[in-house]
């Protein structure tokens, strides 16, 4: 009976799949066409739909940018941009149009330093991927190594190489953790102050339009406290929207 | 430094006793009302026996300014207890160490303690009663007389004292105001440079600057002069309300007999490192600072909170240009009052032109400065040759001095907009402080890249995350494989080089092959010849292997020797003696004949003492 109920189950998860996916294709199509006809709200709901039902890949993260974009909201344009950026970071489109909305805004992109920009230019899928090839490619010549002594000559040094990249793959998917942890965020509101303390009549210390991208460190209630630069403030965390 | 700012979480009442006995249990006398008590307790922890204690004051006379000595002393004991002297008004006592002796008319424990007064008069030390596991010992009372420095005993002035000055007419928040903090001193005393400022001013809510001494003045206060050393700090109230402010000083005296002793005579080397100073701690009267909220009436829209007086400019540059091209707002403030969380007004996009936020430029003023100046840029870009001029902007600021709102402008600036030369396609930017090398434009495309097509596979289920424990397992079963692969390699290798070992491994194997013949054989015919003949050969190629023994060495005599040697169980040694004879008669004598059940039997006895002897270390 187990048996036959596993089967059930296969088959219907089989087939509910290209369901769902025929239902995908079809928000995104009429996404696309509302776009096209300057119905933007619609556009927007469509792909925040399909966001929202967890397919958020760099396609549909970048038109709905377009679409917020289009419709004045440079913050919301520049958040779905630069999410769709961490799981795509070498396309050229979505670093043009980042670039351009960010420039519209009047914000400056954030520098890193050189490793991390070099760690960041692959998503963490990517590192997940590599990383996993190297460990397995890893095994197999320390399988060699100990099970061939003939062949370790060639075992041995494969083995460090490919430790060295699995060492580098970690650093990338450490990096991308540190993210998670400590996300970017954008600004979502405009006239937004950096304030020296979370009190509403602290000092301000710096002026941010909406769209510009800061480095969320801590949350202390309606409070986070925020990396611009060299400056470190706080904002309300009503006006951030972190990028995930 | 002269003033140094010490925070202190204790509070601002002076401690008289500041000295740590470390393995003793601090002590702290009760000072009881007289009238009431007479007496002062106090309980520590000593030996239980009778206790004799001392207590002394030496000098007894002293000229204000100098510094007398108390010692408390335990007579007997090995350690004494921290002991905390009562404040006596006007006499600061401090604590300064404790002395050990021991000798052959026994122990004692000296406490010490400097006595300063901070003005003439006479002071009662005591008495005091000392109170121990229900012993009461009585200190009697010792008086100090502090003359003035002219000879007048009868006078009361104090010799050193603080006081604390705030603004008279109760500040706004963000108004910029004087803290000044006084210290009155009678001429002929003598005061270090260095003053240490111990907190009591509001944590929170307050912008403080550093203090800085002024010059120092005199002043006459009760019929008597006295020299006034002054520190003044801007403060900047971030709330309204009322607040204590209970600040502390501690300033060091000068003993004048010290200096006396220790002035070098050549005015410039002093090789015991300068006078011996007695820090003393002056608490200054605690005052109720109110500062009141900015009023809401007449409050202008665009007000953000600036108050003080303020000048407010600009400069546009350039007034000529084409369409699309960058003009460079500046927009300077400056005055006194709160500058430094002053925002001057920028401009906000509008039909005619786009507006960028403003960015400060140049450098950022201190919070608590009283006056200074801000420099903000901003890059307005017209949209059209219709343009004719910047509008004006206005700033408000609340002045505190007449309490009320006043509004300050500058423009309009006229402008020349010609059209655009490449059409009003392409957008022109220049962002201050932006990346564009040397301040040059930076030319941007002229629009978003269009929609990308839909992705190439759409997710089932939860992506990545819900396959994480699946991954984690698959991955786990790499270096699980390859210690195997390791423990399975390194065995192949031990038994490829060791003999010995490689034939123990292969006894069980041996003897179980020959038991299924000697099994086959009782199948196929049941001759007690065929099947001993394979018991036989089990056991002599068990042992043989397992003993590591040439082809033929393993016979009944060497195997039984080795089992017994092994402390085989008598039965199992029988048993083995009782087969073996049985096997060589049934073997090479014929002569006995076996039914089949016996067969099965002794089959099944090998096998047992082959278990059991696999089990026995030879």
């Amino acid at each position: 009976m187990g048996w036959i109920a596993a089967f059930f189950i296969l088959a219907a998860t089989a087939l509910a799949a290209p369901e769902g996916e025929a239902r995908f294709e079809r928000t995104f199509a009429d996404a696309a066409k509302a776009y096209d006809e300057n119905r933007l709200p619609d556009a927007i709901a469509g792909w925040e739909a399909l966001v929202a039902e967890g397919q958020n890949q760099p396609e549909t993260l970048f038109n709905l940018g377009n679409a917020y974009y289009r419709n004045g909201n440079l913050g919301k344009a520049i958040l779905a941009y630069r999410e769709a950026q961490r799981r795509a970071p070498r396309d050229p489109d979505i670093r043009a149009n980042l670039g351009f909305a960010a420039q519209s805004a009047g914000i400056e992109l954030p520098a890193r330093k050189p490793l991390a920009a070099l760690l960041l230019d692959f998503s963490r899928a990517e590192w997940l991927g590599f990383g996993a090839a190297c460990f397995w490619l890893l095994a197999g010549a320390l399988a060699v190594w100990i099970a061939w002594p003939r062949l370790r000559f060639a075992a041995r040094p494969a083995a460090a190489v490919l430790a060295a990249l699995l060492l580098l793959a970690l650093a990338g998917l450490a990096l991308h953790r540190d993210l998670d942890r400590t996300p970017e965020g954008v600004v979502m509101l405009a006239g937004q102050k950096v304030l020296s303390s979370p009190l509403e009549t602290a000092t301000p210390l710096l002026a941010v339009p909406e769209g510009a991208l800061v480095r969320m460190r801590e949350n202390r209630g309606t409070w986070v406290e925020v990396e611009l630069g060299e400056t470190r403030g706080w904002l309300p965390a009503a006006a951030l929207a972190p990028v995930r | 430094m002269l003033f140094n700012w010490i925070p202190d979480p204790r509070g601002l009442v002076p401690r008289v006793n500041q000295v740590d006995h470390g393995r003793s249990p601090k002590t702290n006398l009760v000072h009881l009302p007289r009238k009431v008590a007479g007496v002062l307790f106090f309980a520590f922890a000593l030996s239980a026996r009778a206790l004799d204690v001392s207590f002394d004051v030496q000098p007894r006379l002293l000229n204000l300014g100098e510094t007398a000595q108390a010692t408390l002393t335990f007579h007997g004991v090995r350690s004494a207890p921290n002991v905390d002297f009562p404040q006596i008004p006007g006499l600061q006592i401090t604590g300064t160490g404790q002395q050990m002796q021991f000798g052959t008319g026994g122990s004692q424990v000296s406490l010490t303690y400097n006595l300063f007064a901070q003005r003439p008069g006479r002071f009662a030390i005591g008495p005091y009663t000392l109170e121990y596991n229900g012993e009461q010992i009585q200190i009697p009372e010792v008086a100090l007389e502090v003359r003035a420095p002219n000879g007048n005993a009868a006078a009361t002035n104090e010799m050193l004292f603080a006081r604390l000055t705030l603004p008279s007419d109760p500040p706004y928040v963000h108004q910029v105001f004087d803290i000044v903090l006084g210290i009155y001193f009678l001429p002929g005393v003598e005061l270090t440079r260095e003053v240490n400022l111990l907190g009591g001013f509001p944590e929170s809510g307050f912008v403080i600057g550093q203090f800085e001494e002024l010059q120092m003045v005199r002043e006459e206060v009760g019929g008597q002069f006295y020299n006034l050393r002054r520190f003044r700090a801007k403060a900047r109230a971030l709330t309204a309300g009322a607040f204590d402010v209970r600040p502390a000083l501690r300033v060091g005296v000068i003993d004048p007999n010290q200096r006396q002793q220790r002035r070098d005579p050549f005015g410039f080397f002093d090789p015991f490192g300068g006078p011996v100073a007695t820090p003393v701690t002056l608490p200054v009267p605690p005052a109720n600072l109110v500062v009141r909220s900015i009023p809401v009436e007449g409050r202008p829209a665009g007000y953000a909170g600036a108050v003080g007086r303020f000048e407010f400019a600009m400069d546009v540059r350039p007034r000529e240009l084409k369409v699309g091209e960058p003009i460079t707002v500046t927009l300077r403030l400056q005055g006194t009052g709160n500058v430094s969380a002053a925002l001057p007004p920028s401009y906000r996009d509008a039909d005619l032109f786009k507006a960028y936020e403003a960015r400060q430029v140049g450098d950022v003023p201190d919070p608590a400065a009283e006056s200074g100046s801000k420099t903000f840029e901003q890059v307005v870009i017209p949209r059209s040759d219709a343009m004719k001029e910047l509008p004006a902007l206005e700033f408000s600021f609340f002045d505190p001095a007449a309490a009320q709102y006043r509004t300050v402008s500058a423009g309009p600036f006229p402008l020349t907009v010609h059209p655009s030369a490449n059409g009003a396609g392409a957008l022109l930017l220049q962002v201050p402080g932006g990346t564009a090398a040397g301040g040059g434009s930076l030319v941007l495309g002229t629009d978003i890249v269009y929609l990308k097509p839909a992705p190439a596979r759409w997710r089932n289920g939860g992506g990545l995350a819900a396959h994480v424990p699946l991954l984690v397992a698959v991955h786990a079963a790499a270096p699980l494989a390859l210690a195997g692969l390791f423990f399975a390699t390194r065995r192949r290798n031990r038994l490829a080089t060791d003999v010995a070992l490689a034939r123990r491994q292969k006894a069980p194997r041996i003897a179980r092959a020959n038991l299924r013949k000697a099994e086959a054989a009782l199948k196929e015919s049941a001759a007690p010849a065929a099947v001993f003949g394979a018991l036989a050969a089990a056991a002599a190629d068990y042992f043989g292997h397992r003993l590591n023994l040439p082809p033929g060495a393993a016979d009944a005599p060497l195997i039984l020797e080795k089992l017994r040697a092994a402390k085989t169980d008598e039965a199992a040694l029988a048993k083995w003696q009782e087969f073996f004879a049985l096997s060589d008669r049934i073997r090479y004598a014929s002569a006995a004949e076996l039914a089949r059940a016996d067969l099965e039997t002794w089959i099944s006895t090998v096998a047992s003492l082959l278990r059991k002897a696999e089990r026995v270390k030879l």
